[in-house]
């Protein structure tokens, strides 16, 4: 066997590679002992045919070896693995220093370039005109943040500003503060984008320029406390800005935190029965990445006539909706879609209403249950739920 | 000022420190939290990789402490406070109750009545047991207990209930014990040995346990395939009763993993290997074990794994992710890590390898003895001093896994070398005092007295006790013959004793329940009124008779009376025999001054005794002198060598450098030694500490091409702050794991802490290895360490060797790596080969006649109970000569070592129990036979072969084993209280009447006879056929005896002994019943040719966990014997 194993298909280790690898990823692979509990459990598994090694890519990692297959970006970044990772291998951050090897070659999926390009001609990965980021807020008034007179700033993102069915979301969210009576504002046309997007497809470096950019717009706007629609952006605030900017200077909430904080208060009040079957798809960046289940559970527990039933996979066990790692702006073949399989778990469990909080969640969701034509189950958000809680008379939609 | 020491712990560790100090003339106060010791070894079903049964090799040791003079076992207790300093501290014990007196007898008529129903803790709650109960068959001590807390009449049930009470025979019950009591000890010294638990596999959710019935813990299968266990060692689902049809095995479940235990659990790798080869020995077919790296660190263990493999086991690295139920079966989910495919697969089984954790309470008790816990919850060990045995607490030490994880061997190593530490804060020894009684006169024509018990209604509801009596008084030699109802209580001792000496008995018979449990208690009796123990003979017709054959009373009572007239038979032939003091020199020889001398030489001095060290080299330090940091701990080698050096010193040592062994004879007690140096010396005992030597490479252009260097000399490099490469390339194995050569246990941490110092300066380092073995203390954190540094670690295939797997060339290491599937190179700039290790040749090993193992190191007596002691009694073994092993292991086997000799120089004398073999000098041709056949190298040639007289028996080494006897042809060698003539006689008579309808089986002491005595006590029922005769050892089994029995017309003849498979042996006399299979075979032929049908003459192993085994084979012998009387019916002798 010995002889002749060095050849020309042989790969050599590259030095130089690896060490740039552990300062993108500060050296998350290298702890990894190649158990593959990462790929056993990666719901990739179940949705496709073929092994899709996650362990593989660590070692790869490990090596500072380039991987070009196609696999490399299927992941959504859902962090099934590193709950179950024995030694601790912060997995998603291996993936994207992984990408951003790729993005240096220039052999990146089709469609991501665009992706970055959108960002930094229109402040969105959407690629959305920048003067109507705050078209959503219509007749409703918002004021523009001011530190002096807000105790918050609502960031709203780039999905809620944009996509049709998320600016429901803020619009309920709205409604839910103002019933609060609570202080806050917004940044209108001029609210930055956090970068998440950059970031979920592995462009570490064009993420901290984001970022760096987006601090400052935040410094000279005085934000100190912001909370979010989306989870992704909540991530990057809280997890990645900052490791980027090498302070710790924002205090970034969820939404559903900061409903659940004044429920507690008792300044929120969700008093009209919703009488519903309800059950609450957990979003991979609040629970696994960040830890939180209660909230949005106290939310709905708050609500009388709701019942809340739990699928076979919740809280951190919960199963990823497809949309995260940059997935939203990659096309999934059908059959493959793992919003289908949570749609079918919403069904077992008898749930008439499956309620996320995640723009990305509700729209993976929605597609599912359009696709599969299924006519019994409705997609909803936390804030959109509460909302039916707070008035007598509201519909379902607006 | 105290001649006691504390043993915290009756697990095998505390054991064996508790034995050790006992033998030394220590006073040992043995505290047990446990109703019985004996630990999680008594549990076990058996032992890796020698498959020796775990409770017949631990049982022994068990009943040893219990009718040790000197040691007080104080169960149900825990200490509550320790005050005082080294030699003089003072303990507080709180014991419980146990609410039945020493009276019991053990008869469990009360477990029959009681009606709580419980889940027994000792079959993992796979079994029931009641509130009042026994754990486990060999329970030490015997009595039952009420497991209060349970029982009806405590709170919250306060139901008055006293079924127990009114069936008890000797009224032993007694509900108004006082709970709990107090008591206050003096101790010089404490062992801590409290053992360990295992982390509850619930906390591990994606692993289903509690989701499914049929995923368990491996001791819960433990218990499944152990004959004495729920299923009587079946393996079946607790789902649905029936077999499973493919199993798996998961280890590192919780260690490992950062989320629970970081460190690696050590034995798990191996019990599960074990658990496979056993799944597969039950007749499963399909068998995966689901693995990360294996970790056959120890001695055998490497090719036990080969083995296990090439029975068919399926060895695949991965690990789950997820384990569910999927309707009746088990749905696992992993990735095949060497083909990269993610698996989806059912099983019937699933056994989940859980981690070793610190005992529970353990941090309570160190609180209360004052000593610190490491960051794991395991005893800090104050490693630069001892190995792990010392503590943080001077005087107080640890053993076993208290201080971490370890298998068993390394347990009784470190329970032997906390003896020795413990002895040294003791001021005084104590050795018990005879009671001078005036001897019987008269003991020459025998006179034989019976005694016919009736255990209440355990023989009597069963046999008919007076017609057993009135038969015993027409034997002849029988003066006096009587019936009792429990003739173990103490007014019942009282009577056999006035009988004695009214009717001038001197032979005793008591046909009662086991010598095993019994015996002790009844020459007591003998001693108390002057007649020497060994005129006693018991007839185990409880056991033995009554409780296996209750539904046949009558064919029980005939029994019955068989068995006496056996006992009467041996009786009258029994001999006094004296214990016998052989001269012994107290003082030591230790032969090599590495660590492991250095260690036990300064460990026997301080214990007293005159110590010489002798070392070839100019300097101490041996191996370790070549080393700069020691790992995983980091302690810098010539700290080390500086402290010991020092402890050497201080304790005086006499130390003889430059200096070897030029001849070295004698026997245990006086071996007398000449030096190099042209001086002698007389020793008692002898520590061979002569260590390894590294394996010097031939691999990869090693000395020809200076790129490529050993790890010996990369320390060197390292310590001279002089390592010019870069690129630096480490090759695990070089030397190890190859052939017959195992894995040499120290290097993986070794190598792993030098890498990481490497990469701390900045270099590039990679590892190519096989299994990576960090299984030490720490070591698996440091591998985690070396990691997260940047050190990059690669695999090659573990059946390869490294010049068959991996090719060195212009700079590049070749290699195909597992993790990817790919071919890769690795720019290397520096070699560096990791070498295993190789023997030391020395002159001393066919002086002391010691026995090297297959991969040419030192053969320990037994591999599991025995390491740091030789077949030559008298030589202990540490170190590395034994087997690779790293520093701490050395030290801790060195002291080990030093607590054994030091042991038996304590007292002297050497005390020898007076069943060695006797040698009839008129009647020896000087064949020699008997000389190669001894398994302790016991007899010894003195004059020229076939010349009358030319052996000597050396009583010092013998071990009674009586393996001679048989062996000799011309009866001059006989083993005393089992001489030929004795069971003969015993034959004589179970076949004097209907001999045709007997079968006749011969048991060894301490397995096949325990196994027949479990029948008794798990009741289960068999033909009413065999007789039983006991002997030390079934290679006591000579040709005549089976001649003879076939001659006075037996039906049958079984030969059973200790367990012999092609793993190990149980038994108890070095393998010795090797012989015994050999023998067989040979009387077989010659049988045949005397047209006694084969199946008439059977051989069956049995182990001491094995009632049902025994009733199953007596089942089947009975039917051979029902066969052959009804072919050839036997006509009546005119």
């Amino acid at each position: 066997m010995a002889k002749g194993m060095i050849d020309e298909d042989s790969v050599v280790i590259d030095d130089e590679r690896w060490l740039e690898l552990v300062e993108l990823t500060n050296g998350a692979a290298t702890i990894c002992y190649q158990c593959g509990a990462c790929t056993a459990i990666c719901p990739w598994g179940e949705a496709r045919e073929g092994t899709v090694s996650i362990r593989a890519m660590m070692r790869q990692a490990q090596l500072g070896l380039m991987d070009r297959s196609e696999e490399l970006w299927l992941c959504t970044t859902c962090a099934q693995c590193e709950a179950h990772c024995p030694r601790g291998v912060n997995i998603a951050d291996v993936i994207r220093g992984l990408r951003y090897l790729v993005w240096q070659q220039h052999q990146t999926p089709k469609g991501l370039p665009s992706l970055l390009w959108s960002i930094h001609w229109n402040n969105n990965p959407w690629t959305q005109p920048p003067s109507l980021r705050s078209a959503w807020v219509g007749d409703l008034h918002i004021p523009i943040y001011d530190p002096g007179q807000h105790e918050i700033l609502l960031y709203v993102g780039c999905t809620a500003s944009y996509d049709r069915r998320a600016q429901q979301v803020a619009r309920s969210l709205v409604s839910l503060f103002d019933a609060a009576d609570t202080s806050f504002g917004f940044l209108g046309d001029e609210e930055p984008c956090c970068g998440e997007a950059a970031l979920s497809v592995g462009h570490k470096p064009y993420f901290q320029e984001i970022a760096a950019d987006t601090f400052h717009r935040f410094q000279e706007k005085g934000v100190r406390h912001l909370v979010t629609i989306s989870p992704h952006c909540y991530d990057v605030f809280r997890n990645h800005y900052p490791a980027a900017m090498g302070q710790n200077c924002l205090e970034a909430h969820h939404y559903t935190q900061c409903l659940a904080h004044l429920l507690r208060e008792e300044r929120l009040h969700l008093d009209n029965p919703v009488e519903r079957r309800v059950t609450f798809h957990d979003p991979c960046y609040l629970s696994r990445h960040n830890d939180e289940t209660a909230a949005p559970r106290q939310i709905l527990q708050a609500i009388p006539g709701l019942k809340l039933v739990e699928m076979a996979h919740s809280g951190i066990d919960a199963l990823c909706c497809g949309g995260g790692g940059g997935r939203m702006w990659l096309e999934t073949e059908p059959g493959q879609r793992f919003a289908d399989r949570r749609v079918q778990e919403a069904l077992a469990a008898e749930a008439e209403v499956i309620v996320s909080a995640c723009p990305f969640c509700i729209a993976c969701l929605e597609d599912s249950v359009k696709a599969q034509g299924i006519q019994n189950l409705v997609v909803m958000d936390v804030a959109e739920v509460a909302v039916l809680a707070l008035k007598t008379e509201m519909s379902t939609r607006e | 000022m105290s001649d006691s020491v504390l043993v915290i712990g009756g697990g095998i560790a505390g054991i064996q420190a508790s034995l050790d100090l006992a033998e030394a003339g220590a006073r040992v106060v043995l505290v047990e939290r446990e109703p019985t010791i004996g630990g999680i070894m008594a549990v076990l079903d058996k032992n890796f990789p020698t498959l020796d049964c775990s409770i017949c090799i631990e049982a022994p040791k068990m009943s040893e402490v219990d009718l040790h003079p000197n040691i007080e076992i104080l169960s149900l207790a825990e200490v509550e406070s320790v005050t005082g300093d080294p030699g003089d501290f003072r303990v507080e014990i709180r014991q419980r109750a146990r609410f039945v007196t020493d009276e019991c007898t053990r008869c469990s008529d009360c477990t029959s009545v009681c009606p709580v129903v419980l889940p027994n803790e000792y079959d993992s709650g796979m079994a029931t047991r009641k509130a009042i109960y026994t754990p486990i068959p060999q329970s030490t001590p015997g009595p039952y207990l009420i497991d209060m807390a349970q029982c009806l009449n405590e709170p919250p049930n306060f139901l008055p209930c006293d079924r127990c009470y009114q069936v008890c025979p000797p009224k032993s019950i007694d509900f108004l014990m006082h709970k709990e009591r107090f008591v206050t000890r003096q101790v010089a010294a404490i062992v801590v040995a409290a053992g360990y638990s295992m982390l509850d596999p619930r906390k591990l959710r994606e692993f289903g346990y509690g989701a499914h019935p049929d995923i368990l813990t491996a001791m819960e299968f433990e218990r499944l395939i152990n004959s004495a266990g729920p299923t009587g060692g079946e393996i079946i689902r607790p789902s649905d009763g029936r077999h499973p049809g493919n199993i798996l095995f998961v280890l590192c479940v919780g260690s490992r993993d950062r989320r629970f235990y970081r460190y690696c659990s050590r034995f798990c790798c191996m019990y599960s290997i074990k658990h496979a080869y056993q799944a597969i020995d039950h007749g499963l077919e399909e068998v995966t074990v689901l693995y990360m790296d294996i970790r056959a660190y120890g001695k055998g263990f490497d090719s036990f794994w080969s083995r296990t493999n090439e029975a068919g086991a399926r060895f695949v690295r991965g690990r789950p992710s997820r384990i569910i139920p999927n309707g009746e079966s088990i749905q696992v989910v992993y990735e095949d890590t060497e083909n990269t495919t993610r698996v989806e697969e059912n099983y019937d089984m699933v056994i989940l390898a859980n981690a070793v954790i610190p005992s529970h309470g353990l941090s309570e008790l160190t609180e209360r003895l004052g000593i610190e816990l490491d960051e794991d919850g395991f005893i800090r060990a104050q490693e630069s001093q001892s190995g792990l045995v010392a503590t943080t607490r001077p005087g107080i030490y640890a053993a076993g896994c208290v201080a971490g994880p370890k298998d068993i061997p390394d347990s009784v190593a470190e329970g032997s070398g906390a003896a020795a530490l413990a002895l040294s804060h003791m001021t005084e020894r104590y050795w018990p005092e005879l009671p001078d009684i005036e001897p019987m006169a008269e003991i020459e024509s025998p006179r034989v007295g019976v005694f016919v018990c009736h255990c209440g209604s355990n023989i009597a509801g069963v046999v008919d006790v007076e017609q057993v009596v009135d038969f015993a008084k027409t034997l002849p030699g029988v003066v006096f013959a009587a019936d009792q109802m429990f003739s173990c209580a103490g007014n019942t001792q009282k009577e056999i004793e006035e009988a004695i000496q009214r009717e001038n008995i001197n032979r005793v018979v008591v046909a009662a329940c086991s010598p095993k449990t019994h015996e002790s208690i009844f020459k007591g009796v003998l001693i108390r009124v002057g007649l020497n123990p060994y005129l006693l003979e018991m007839s185990n017709i409880r056991n033995m008779d009554s409780w296996v054959h209750k539904f046949d009373k009558e064919a029980a009572t005939s029994k019955a009376m068989d068995m006496v007239s056996m006992a009467v038979e041996k009786a009258q032939r029994l001999q006094p025999l004296e214990i016998s003091h052989l001269p012994l020199a107290q003082s030591a020889l230790v032969i090599g001054g590495g660590i492991a001398g250095m260690t036990a030489a300064s460990a026997l001095a301080r214990q007293g005794f005159e110590t010489h060290l002798l070392e070839k080299n100019a300097h101490l330090g041996g191996q370790v002198d070549l080393l700069n940091l020691i790992a995983p701990a980091g302690i810098k080698a010539s700290d080390l060598l500086v402290s010991r050096s020092l402890d050497l010193i201080q304790s005086g040592v006499h130390l003889h450098l430059c200096t070897t062994v030029e001849t070295i004879g004698g026997v245990v007690g006086d071996f007398r030694v000449q030096l190099s140096n042209g001086e002698k010396l007389q020793v008692g005992a002898i520590v061979v500490a002569t260590g390894a030597e590294a394996y010097r490479p031939v691999e990869f252009g090693y000395g020809d091409d200076p790129a490529v260097i050993t790890n010996l000399d990369l320390e060197t490099l390292i310590a001279h702050d002089d390592v010019s490469a870069e690129r630096i390339t480490f090759i695990s194995c070089v030397g190890a794991r190859q052939g017959n050569i195992g894995c040499a246990r120290y290097c993986c941490t070794s190598m792993i802490s030098q890498a990481l110092q490497l990469r701390k300066m900045g270099k590039m380092v990679r590892i190519v290895s096989k299994d990576i073995r960090t299984y030490s203390r720490q070591a698996e954190e440091l591998y985690e360490q070396a990691m997260a540094a940047g050190v990059q670690f690669f695999r090659y295939d573990s059946a390869c060797s490294p010049q068959q797997a991996l090719e060195f060339d212009e700079g590049h290491l070749g290699l195909f790596d597992q993790f990817l599937g790919v071919n890769l190179r690795i720019p290397t700039d520096m070699l560096v080969l990791v070498s295993g290790m190789r023997p030391t040749a020395d002159n001393l090993t066919d002086q002391l006649k010691l026995a090297r193992s297959e991969d040419g190191s030192l053969m320990e007596l037994h591999p599991k109970l025995g390491p740091a002691e030789t077949t030559t009694q008298g030589v202990y073994l540490a170190g590395t000569s034994q087997g690779a092993k790293d520093v701490r292991e050395s030290m801790a086997q060195a002291l080990a070592a030093a607590g054994k000799a030091g042991a038996l120089l304590a007292r002297g004398v050497i005390e020898k129990a007076p069943l060695t073999a006797q040698f009839i000098e008129e009647l020896c041709i000087g064949c020699m036979r008997c000389v190669k056949v001894c398994p302790y190298s016991a007899i010894e040639q003195i004059g020229p072969v076939g010349k009358e007289g030319t052996i000597k028996i050396l009583e010092a080494a013998c071990m009674g084993c009586g393996t001679c006897a048989a062996e000799c042809n011309f009866q001059a060698i006989d083993m005393p209280y089992f001489t030929r003539e004795q069971i003969l006689a015993q034959i004589d008579a179970a076949l004097a009447e209907k001999p045709e309808e007997k079968c006749l089986v011969f048991t060894c002491n301490w397995c096949s006879y325990a196994g027949a005595d479990l029948a008794g006590i798990e009741k289960r029922q068999y033909p009413t056929s065999a007789r039983i005769i006991r002997t030390m050892c079934s290679a006591r089994f000579e040709e005549e005896f089976v001649s003879r029995s076939f001659e006075r017309g037996a039906g049958a003849v079984l030969i059973t002994g200790c367990r012999l498979t092609d793993t190990g042996s149980d038994c108890h006399y070095n393998y010795a019943n090797k012989l015994t299979l050999k023998r067989f075979n040979h009387w077989q032929r010659k049988m045949r040719r005397k047209k006694i049908e084969p199946e008439r003459l059977q051989l069956q192993w049995i182990s001491a966990a094995e009632g049902k085994e025994f009733a199953e084979k007596i089942t089947e012998m009975d039917e051979v014997v029902r066969r052959h009387a009804r072919v050839c019916p036997v006509v009546e002798e005119p």
